[in-house]
C-alpha cells in the first residue's frame, strides 16, 4: 500500500514541481517523476501477484466522504500496471512532441500538470470501493482530460471538439450518478460491499435496469455504439501523446467501471448477455466500417478504438453468458479474451498514436490524402507503424492474433455446448468478428500504404525522422507487442486470477487448458518467424552475386506517370463504403463540366455518422428549439431584470403571508 | 514420418496441380499444350534470374514475396492429411489457418501499394476488398462443423465427419462446392480473375504482382499455387473416408487433387471472367451456400438442444 501512496504522490508531484522550472526540462523532469512513480506502482502489482489475494485499507476522510474503503485486487492490479506504464510512456513521448509547443512559445506547465493528475486520477480510481470517491475521481479524470484536450485552445476546432467532450463525459456521469444514488438510498451506503450484497440479493429484473444505467454510463466512456460520438471528435483534437493516453488507457476505466458491476451484481441474465454481445458486435462492425471511410488519421485511429472496444465487449459478452449458463471454461475464455485483448489495444495503440503524432509533427497535416512516401524519410517510425497495424488488424505473429483468437475459442466452445439460440448468437458474432478482422486489415493496410508508401503526393524534401525521445517509446511498445505475444501463455495464466474474482475459484485446470493452447501457438509463432528468416536467407543466397537493377515503375507502358495517378484514401475506400452505403450515410459528389475540352474534375467523397446526425443532432436542434420559446426572458434589458427580482419578492411576501 | 512424408506431399504437389489445370485447358481447346511440369521449369529459372526494382518501393516491397510463401507453407502445416494429424494442431488451429492467410494478404496489398503504381493499387484494392467474402464463409463452415462434431481440432472435425447421413452427404457436397469456389477466389482463377493475361484493368492478383521479378516472382507464384493446393487438401478432407491406410490416403489425396484441377481447368475453359461488377455476386453465392449449410445442420441434425 505504502508503495502505491509512494507512487501517485512522486506522478503529482512531478505535476507540480514541474510549473517551477524552465520551459526546457519540464518533460524530463516530469517523465522522470511519473517513471519513478510507475517503478513503486509496479512494486505493489508484483507484490499482489507473488502473494496473491488482494490488499484491503480504510482510509477516513473527513465529514462529506467518509470512510473509504481501498481494495487492491488482481483487476485492479492489471489496470495499475498498464496506467503506470502507459503514463510514463505518455510523459516520455511528449519530450519531444511539446518542443514545438516551445518553439511557439506556448507553456507546457498546465499540460503536464494535467498530464499528472489524469495518471493519478485513474490509478486511484481504478482502486476505490466507495461510489462518492469513485464519482469525485471519475470527475477528475474527465476534467483532467478535457483541458488536455484542448491544449492548443486557440483553434477554435479544438475548443469546440473540446466542449463536446465535456457534456458526452457528464451526460455519462449523469447515469453512473443516477445508478449509485439509487443504489446508495437504497442501502444507505456509499460503500460497493453494500451495493454488492443488496444487488446480490434483489431479483433480475432491478439487477439488469441497474446495469443498463452503468452500462449507458460507462459506455459513453468507453466509446460502446451509440454513445461513441464523442471519441472521433475529442481525439483529433487533443495532442497526440494525450490521444494515445486517453484511446490506449482513459477509455478503458470505463470497461473498469463495467467489469467492477459485473462482480457486483448477480450472476447475468441470458438475455443481457446476449443483448451486450450484440452491442458490442455492432460497435465493432460500426467503428471500424467508419474508420475505412476516415481521411483524417487521428479520426481513424479513434474509431478503430470504437471498434476495439466492441471485440473487448464481445469477450466480456461472452464471459457473462458463461456465467449465466455456468459454463465456466466459456467465462474464462471469454474474460480473458477480453482484458487480454484491452491489454493488447493499450499497446497497439498507443503505438500508433505516438505514430501518427511523429507524423503529423513532421508534415504538419492529419489529412492523409496529402501524405505518401514517408517511409524514405521516416523508415524507423514507418517500421514500428507496420508492426502496429499488423497487431492492430490482429495478424499472427503479434499480440492482436492470440486476444482474438481466445475470444474465438469461446465463441466456438459455445456452439459446441449446442444450446441453439447459442450456436445462432455464436455464429453470427463469429462471422462478424471476422468481418472485423478483414475489414481492420483493409482499413490498415490502406493507412499504412497511403501514408508511408508510394510516391510523395506532397514534397517531402524537409522531412527526418522523428527525435530519438519519440521513437524510443515507441520502440518499447513495439517490443512489447513481440513480448506478449512469445509469452502469451504466462499472461493468460496471470488473467485467469483475474477472472477467477467472476467465476468464483477457477480450479488450475481450465486455465492451464488455454495456458496449453497458448503455448502451442507460441511454438507455432517460433516455427513461422523460423520459415520467414529460412526464405530470407534462401532469397539472400539466390540474389547474392546476381545483377540487381533499379528502374522506375512500371506504369503499363504510360510513359507521363505522376504522383497523382496513385491510389487515395478515398479511391481505396470507395469499394467497401459503396456495399455499405447505406449504412454509413456515403456520398460521392463528382463535378465535372463535359465540355470539348474537359478542365477541372472535382470529386469528393462524405460520410457522416449516423447517430450523430440523424439522433444526436435533430435532438440538439429540438431542445434549442424548445428554449428559444423561452429566449425573452433573457433580453439584456436591466430594468426588465429589477423588475424580475421584484416580482419574485412580491410572490414570496405573499406566499409567506399566505401560509401564516 | 508419416508428417513428412505428407508435407513433402504438400510442397511438390502445387506443380502438378497447376501443370494439370494448363493442360485440361490445352486439350479443351484442341492444343496439345506446354509440358506438363512447365510450372517447375519456370520456377527455376526465375530463381536463376536476378531482379528490377523499383525506384519508389522500399523495404516492404522485397519482403512481401518472403512472408507471403512463409504464410502459405505455414498454412499448409496446419491442414490435416485425411486421417494424420498436421504438423501442428491443437484447438482452434483453423482460426490460425484463416489468420496466417491474411498475413500473406496484407503484405501483398501493401508491397502493391508500395510501387506507386495505380494500377497495382487498383489490383492491391480488389484483392482486399473481395476478401470480405471469403473469410465469414470459411469460419462459418468450419464453425457449423465444430456444431456437429463437438470437436474444435481441424483433424477432430474431419475425423468425426465421418458418417453416411445424407443429410452428411449432402453438407459434405456442399461444402465441397464453397471451397472449390473459394479456390478460384484465392486462388485468381476465371471466372474471379485471370492468371494469364496481364495488363488489362480487370486484373486482381496478377496486376499486383507486376514489378515484381525474379526469386521474388517464383515465390509469390508458387505461394498461390500452394494455397490452392492447401485448399484442395481440405476438400480431399471432407471427402475422403477416414478409415483407410496411408498409401491409400496418399493415392485419393493425389487422385482428389488431380480431379480439382481438372474441374478448374473445365471452369477456365468454359466461362468468360466476369465483368469486375458481377464478382461480388458470385462471391455472395458462396456466402449463401455457407448459411445453407449452416441451416441444414441446425434443423436436421439431431441432438442440437433448444
Amino acid at each position: 500500500m505504502n508503495n502505491l501512496i509512494f507512487g501517485t504522490a512522486s506522478i503529482l508531484f512531478g505535476g507540480i514541481f514541474i510549473i517551477f522550472i524552465k520551459e526546457k526540462y519540464k518533460g524530463i523532469i516530469q517523465s522522470l517523476f511519473t517513471g519513478i512513480g510507475m517503478l513503486f506502482n509496479i512494486m505493489i502489482v508484483i507484490s499482489i501477484l507473488i502473494k496473491g489475494g488482494s490488499i484491503l485499507t480504510e482510509i477516513l476522510f473527513p465529514f462529506p466522504v467518509g470512510k473509504i474503503t481501498i481494495v487492491i485486487d488482481h483487476l485492479s492490479s492489471m489496470f495499475i500496471a498498464i496506467i503506470s506504464i502507459g503514463g510514463f510512456l505518455t510523459a516520455l513521448y511528449s519530450i519531444g512532441y511539446s518542443k514545438q509547443y516551445i518553439e511557439n512559445k506556448k507553456g507546457t506547465a498546465s499540460f503536464y500538470f494535467f498530464l499528472s493528475t489524469l495518471i493519478v486520477s485513474m490509478i486511484l480510481l481504478v482502486i476505490v470501493q466507495n461510489a462518492l470517491a469513485f464519482l469525485i475521481l471519475w470527475e477528475l479524470m474527465g476534467l483532467s482530460s478535457f483541458f488536455l484536450v484542448i491544449f492548443e485552445n486557440e483553434k477554435k476546432d479544438v475548443l469546440k471538439s473540446g466542449l463536446y467532450y465535456l457534456i458526452a463525459m457528464h451526460l455519462g456521469m449523469a447515469f453512473i450518478l443516477t445508478a449509485f444514488v439509487i443504489l446508495s438510498i437504497k442501502t444507505g451506503s456509499y460503500d460497493f460491499k453494500a451495493f454488492s450484497v443488496l444487488l446480490k440479493g434483489s431479483d433480475a429484473k432491478i439487477n439488469t435496469f441497474i446495469f443498463i444505467l452503468f452500462f449507458i454510463g460507462f459506455g459513453t466512456k468507453a466509446g460502446f455504439f451509440p454513445f461513441h460520438s464523442w471519441l472521433p471528435k475529442a481525439h483529433p483534437a487533443a495532442p497526440s501523446p494525450i490521444s494515445a493516453i486517453m484511446s490506449g488507457i482513459m477509455i478503458k476505466t470505463g470497461i473498469y467501471g463495467i467489469l467492477r458491476i459485473i462482480l457486483m451484481s448477480a450472476v447475468p441474465s441470458k438475455g443481457l448477455s446476449y443483448f451486450f454481445i450484440m452491442v458490442s458486435v455492432i460497435t465493432g462492425i460500426y467503428g471500424i466500417l467508419y474508420a475505412i471511410a476516415q481521411k483524417d488519421i487521428k479520426m481513424l485511429l479513434a474509431y478503430s478504438s470504437i471498434e476495439n472496444i466492441g471485440i473487448i465487449g464481445l469477450g466480456m459478452g461472452i464471459g457473462m453468458l458463461g456465467l449465466s449458463y455456468g459454463n465456466r471454461y466459456i467465462a474464462l475464455l471469454g474474460f480473458s479474451g477480453s482484458l487480454f485483448h484491452l491489454l493488447n489495444h493499450f499497446v497497439f495503440k498507443s503505438l500508433l498514436f505516438f505514430n501518427a503524432g511523429s507524423v503529423y509533427i513532421k508534415t504538419h497535416t492529419r489529412d492523409m490524402s496529402n501524405m505518401g512516401g514517408l517511409i524514405k524519410k521516416m523508415p524507423l517510425s514507418s517500421a514500428l507503424f507496420l508492426v502496429g497495424a499488423i497487431a492492430i488488424a490482429s495478424l499472427p505473429p503479434l499480440n492482436g492474433f492470440i486476444s482474438e483468437f481466445i475470444i474465438y475459442l469461446g465463441l466456438i466452445n459455445e456452439i459446441i455446448t449446442g444450446h441453439i439460440i447459442a450456436a445462432l448468437v455464436s455464429i453470427t458474432s463469429i462471422t462478424a468478428l471476422s468481418i472485423i478482422g478483414i475489414l481492420t486489415l483493409f482499413c490498415f493496410s490502406q493507412v499504412f500504404s497511403i501514408v508511408f508508401l508510394g510516391a510523395p503526393r506532397n514534397p517531402v524534401d524537409r522531412i527526418n525522422e522523428a527525435p530519438l525521445s519519440m521513437i524510443i517509446p515507441m520502440i518499447i511498445l513495439s517490443i512489447m507487442l513481440f513480448a506478449i505475444s512469445l509469452n502469451s501463455h504466462f499472461i493468460l495464466i496471470y488473467l485467469g486470477k483475474i477472472t477467477a474474482l467472476f467465476t468464483g475459484e477457477i480450479n488450475a485446470f481450465q486455465t492451464n487448458r488455454i495456458a496449453d493452447i497458448l503455448l502451442n501457438i507460441t511454438i507455432v509463432f517460433s516455427a513461422f518467424i523460423g520459415i520467414v528468416l529460412i526464405l530470407f536467407f534462401i532469397r539472400f543466397l539466390l540474389l547474392s552475386k546476381k545483377k540487381i537493377s533499379k528502374n522506375n515503375t512500371w506504369a503499363c507502358g504510360y510513359k507521363s506517370y505522376n504522383s497523382k495517378m496513385q491510389y487515395t484514401s478515398s479511391s481505396f475506400s470507395n469499394s467497401i463504403l459503396k456495399m455499405a452505403a447505406p449504412f454509413i450515410n456515403y456520398k460521392v459528389k463528382k463535378e465535372s463540366n463535359k465540355s470539348i475540352f474537359p478542365k477541372n474534375i472535382i470529386l469528393n467523397t462524405h460520410t457522416e455518422d449516423i447517430i450523430e446526425n440523424f439522433i444526436i443532432n435533430p435532438m440538439i436542434t429540438a431542445i434549442n428549439k424548445i428554449l428559444n420559446l423561452f429566449s425573452w426572458i433573457q433580453n439584456g434589458n436591466t430594468q426588465q431584470y429589477i423588475l424580475y427580482g421584484i416580482i419574485f419578492l412580491v410572490l414570496i411576501l405573499l406566499y409567506v403571508v399566505g401560509v401564516k | 514420418m508419416e508428417i513428412f512424408i505428407n508435407l513433402i506431399i504438400i510442397i511438390i504437389m502445387p506443380f502438378l496441380f497447376i501443370g494439370m489445370i494448363n493442360r485440361t485447358k490445352a486439350l479443351w481447346a484442341g492444343k496439345r499444350g506446354v509440358p506438363l511440369f512447365q510450372f517447375l521449369y519456370d520456377f527455376i529459372k526465375l530463381l536463376k534470374k536476378g531482379q528490377v526494382i523499383s525506384n519508389t518501393t522500399s523495404f516492404v516491397f522485397q519482403m512481401m514475396s518472403v512472408i507471403y510463401l512463409a504464410s502459405v507453407i505455414f498454412a499448409c502445416s496446419l491442414i490435416p492429411m485425411v486421417n494424420h494429424r498436421a504438423f501442428f494442431s491443437f484447438p482452434g488451429d483453423f482460426i490460425l489457418f484463416a489468420y496466417i492467410l491474411g498475413l500473406g494478404k496484407f503484405f501483398t496489398v501493401i508491397s502493391a501499394m508500395d510501387t506507386g503504381s495505380s494500377f497495382e493499387g487498383m489490383g492491391a484494392n480488389r484483392e482486399a476488398t473481395f476478401s470480405i467474402f471469403v473469410e465469414p464463409v470459411f469460419f462459418v463452415i468450419i464453425s457449423s462443423f465444430a456444431l456437429i462434431t463437438r470437436n474444435i481440432t481441424f483433424i477432430s472435425i474431419f475425423t468425426s465427419l465421418d458418417n453416411h447421413g445424407w443429410i452428411i452427404m449432402l453438407i459434405k457436397f456442399l461444402t465441397a462446392a464453397a471451397f472449390f469456389e473459394m479456390i478460384l477466389v484465392e486462388g485468381s482463377r476465371v471466372p474471379v480473375d485471370d492468371p494469364n493475361t496481364h495488363l488489362e484493368l480487370t486484373m486482381i492478383h496478377e496486376v499486383m504482382i507486376l514489378d515484381n521479378s525474379g526469386p521474388d516472382l517464383a515465390f509469390i507464384q508458387y505461394g498461390t499455387g500452394l494455397k490452392m493446393t492447401a485448399f484442395s487438401i481440405l476438400i480431399a478432407n471432407i471427402l475422403i473416408p477416414k478409415n483407410i491406410n496411408i498409401l491409400y490416403s496418399i493415392l485419393s489425396i493425389t487422385g482428389i487433387l488431380l480431379v480439382i484441377a481438372v474441374m478448374i481447368g473445365l471452369t477456365e475453359s468454359l466461362i468468360a471472367r466476369y465483368k469486375l461488377s458481377r464478382v461480388p455476386q458470385f462471391l455472395f453465392f458462396m456466402s449463401s451456400l455457407s448459411l445453407i449449410i449452416f441451416s441444414l445442420i441446425l434443423f436436421f441434425i439431431k441432438g442440437i438442444s433448444l
